[in-house]
């Protein structure tokens, strides 16, 4: 059936159906024409500052070579992205582009996965002709996470873009204009955003690159996997990239019903403790090392034993809520299989019901995904200070934030301004008049109407905290050695400085 | 530290615009004209009128020309460096004052008098090569023109 709103367009000699508002650009990438393009990004929009995605419109208005990003796709328009007009247009640019580029790729990280290297050979760009000097940049140091090498920017914008309007964070930005422009912060230092590391997968070429895999490996050389991310429980997706059985980067992987495009930077830096040297990798039985199939043998010869001897009632199956939801399903299953009397997820009672309460309120009809999130028209944050609990989720509310959401915080203690991601905990408690940071009642520029918040409308009180700890939500007193002094401590987030709500992710 | 008198009167502009970040320029130059260019400490005073972060306030004052993060003479001149000035003889204007001055572009003559910057297009293109001094623009400047121009500048400008 057609949509009253279904715009038909005909891109090269393909004819194409999509909604009113498309761009030529994404019109054409449904029906897999690529069309290079840099500025222009599903998560962020166009720009039209590349200038580099020029396609020949051959019917329909304007006509001519234009920017197939800043383009509505219309009705009846035909469309060539082979015309040599464009393509001369294009590869032009492109080459523009790479004047000031250090075609340093031997020695950079995103050498192999770099949307510059393919757009310039797709481009037709394959000889310099410009023997000219360069501009050049003094690299920031921006954190232990993330590598700055300015020089070979291609001014798309996407970083400043994501970091301060899809992000909310303020400390970086681009400064200059023209040919003297610059992506950074206002000095050195760690940048703020608990999302910082998606620039490393926004920059189309390695102006931001993972620290941490630095020099370590090409893409080829990784062993991927599409896989889910452990460190909190919203499952976003993630490419988890390992070279010799080290886990040396993780990278978002795209799923656009929960983390679209991004990753928290929690789930992106924490791989210390799955490389860490006293994690166990050698199965043992009475301290002796065993194969793995030798020690689930005697594992078994054990739990029959102690089945005869004590009967199944006294065994207990213990699950954890950091577990993944694969292990704790399997945990159910042993527990069937060996008919134990217990089995057990949390560590105290209350929280156990408060969970079961709160799984058995959802269903598939109320339960909203990450994707509903950021459409939402109203947000009602019940107690929670997202950055800490699930920082992505953070990010979608901002989004909904953006696109004109109400947002309401019942419960208190945590404003708003956290979940726009404007705002983190970490400045909040550094200096409440610090110059560099906006009071929580600004208005973001990106959002002239938005309506302020009121933190605490209507809240009821908190509900009394078992152990005075906070609930689901609070670590317990009593932690492992590993997570108090583990040297390779994973970057907190930022954003949850205040030690309540920070889960361990050693283990 | 700027004057309370100012910051009153600067926090009411905020006020007045439809959204803060519209008083930016503003902001920016009204802080320019009392300390002589952008400090650092401007910068942040900008910031807390403005309630958006310091770096947000760089991204703007380095993004407009007339706006100086660094310090600059009495009189900043700036010579149209855009293309209908370069057709009419610009660029032997610029030369020509960097020769009188005995500063290249983008310096301040040793007494504080003069700062010399090239600048893109004043908005001026039918009457190149156009020059802007403090707050007037010159038409048509020759570089005799320019020479009388520093000199009125500098009667002025003395005590």
């Amino acid at each position: 059936m057609n949509h009253p709103n279904e715009i038909k367009l005909i891109i090269d000699d393909i004819p194409v159906e999509v909604p009113e508002g498309t761009s030529v650009l994404e019109a054409a990438l449904s029906v897999d024409i690529t069309i290079p393009h840099f500025c222009w990004h599903p998560a962020l929009g166009k720009a039209g500052a590349c200038r580099v995605c020029a396609v020949k419109v051959l019917e329909g208005s304007p006509r001519g070579v234009q920017m197939s990003c800043m383009l509505p796709a219309q009705d009846g328009m035909v469309v060539s992205t082979t015309d040599p007009e464009a393509v001369a247009l294009r590869k032009g640019v492109i080459e523009w582009l790479m004047i000031n580029h250090p075609h340093d790729c031997p020695v950079c990280d995103e050498g192999g996965e770099c949307q510059l290297q393919d757009f310039t050979i797709a481009g037709g760009h394959g000889l310099r002709r410009y023997d000219g000097r360069k501009r050049t940049y003094t690299n920031q140091y921006l954190g232990e996470y993330i590598e700055h090498e300015m020089n070979r920017c291609i001014q798309c914008y996407r970083c400043a873009r994501f970091y301060q309007e899809y992000a909310g964070a303020t400390d970086f930005g681009v400064m200059g204009r023209g040919n003297m422009i610059y992506f950074g912060r206002q000095g050195d230092g760690p940048l703020e955003s608990p999302f910082s590391g998606n620039l490393v997968d926004i920059c189309p070429t390695g102006v931001f690159t993972d620290k941490t895999a630095r020099f370590r490996a090409r893409y080829w050389d990784y062993d991927l996997a599409p896989s889910v991310c452990p460190h909190c429980s919203l499952g976003c997706n993630i490419t988890p990239a390992a070279r010799y059985r080290e886990l040396l980067k993780v990278i978002a992987r795209r799923n656009d019903s929960v983390n679209g495009w991004f990753i928290c930077d929690r789930g992106r830096f924490s791989n210390g403790a799955v490389n860490a040297p006293e994690r166990p990798r050698q199965a043992l039985a009475d301290n002796r090392p065993v194969s793995c199939d030798e020690a689930m043998d005697a594992l078994l010869e054990r739990l029959t034993e102690f089945l005869e001897l004590n009967g199944p009632a006294s065994l207990a199956i213990v699950g954890s809520p950091r577990m993944s939801l694969e292990g704790n399903i399997m945990a159910a299953r042993l527990r069937e299989l060996l008919g134990a009397g217990t089995l057990s997820y949390f560590d105290d009672r209350l929280q156990a019901e408060r969970t079961m309460e709160a799984a058995s309120l959802l269903t598939t009809a109320n339960a909203a995904s990450l994707a509903d999130v950021r459409k939402a028209d109203l947000v009602a944050i019940m107690e929670c200070d997202l950055l800490a609990e699930a920082p992505m989720m953070a990010l979608a509310v901002r989004q909904a934030w953006r696109g004109g959401a109400r947002v309401y915080v019942v419960g208190c203690d945590v404003p708003f301004d956290s979940a726009q991601g404007t705002k983190t905990l970490a400045e909040r408690s550094r200096s409440p008049a610090s110059p560099t940071h906006p009071g929580p009642d600004s208005v973001p520029p990106d959002r002239p109407d938005a309506p302020r918040t009121r933190p605490g409308a209507g809240c009821p009180p908190p509900l009394p905290a078992p152990g005075g700890a906070r609930g689901w939500s609070g670590s317990r007193p009593g932690v492992c050695s590993r997570t108090r002094s583990h040297p390779a401590t994973p970057r907190p987030v930022r954003g949850s400085a205040t030690p309540r709500g920070q889960r361990c992710p050693h283990c | 530290m700027i004057p309370e008198q100012l910051r009153q009167e600067l926090k009411r502009r905020v006020a007045d615009a439809v959204t803060p970040r519209e008083a930016a320029v503003d902001v920016m130059k009204e802080l320019q004209r009392h300390c002589g260019w952008l400090t650092d400490e401007a910068v942040a005073e900008a910031a807390v009128l403005l309630g958006i972060s310091t770096l947000q306030v760089e991204e703007l004052a380095t993004f407009y020309e007339m706006i100086y993060r660094r310090p600059v003479g009495r009189n900043v001149i700036h010579v149209c460096d855009s293309v209908s000035c370069w057709a009419m003889g610009g660029e032997t204007l610029l030369a020509h004052l960097e020769q009188h001055m005995g500063i290249a572009t983008g310096q301040t003559t040793p007494d504080g008098a003069f700062t010399l910057l090239p600048c893109s297009c004043l908005g001026n293109c039918g009457n190149g090569p156009t020059l802007m001094i403090g707050e007037t623009i010159h038409h048509r400047v020759t570089p005799e023109d320019a020479r009388a121009i520093l000199a009125r500048a500098m009667d002025q400008g003395a005590p």
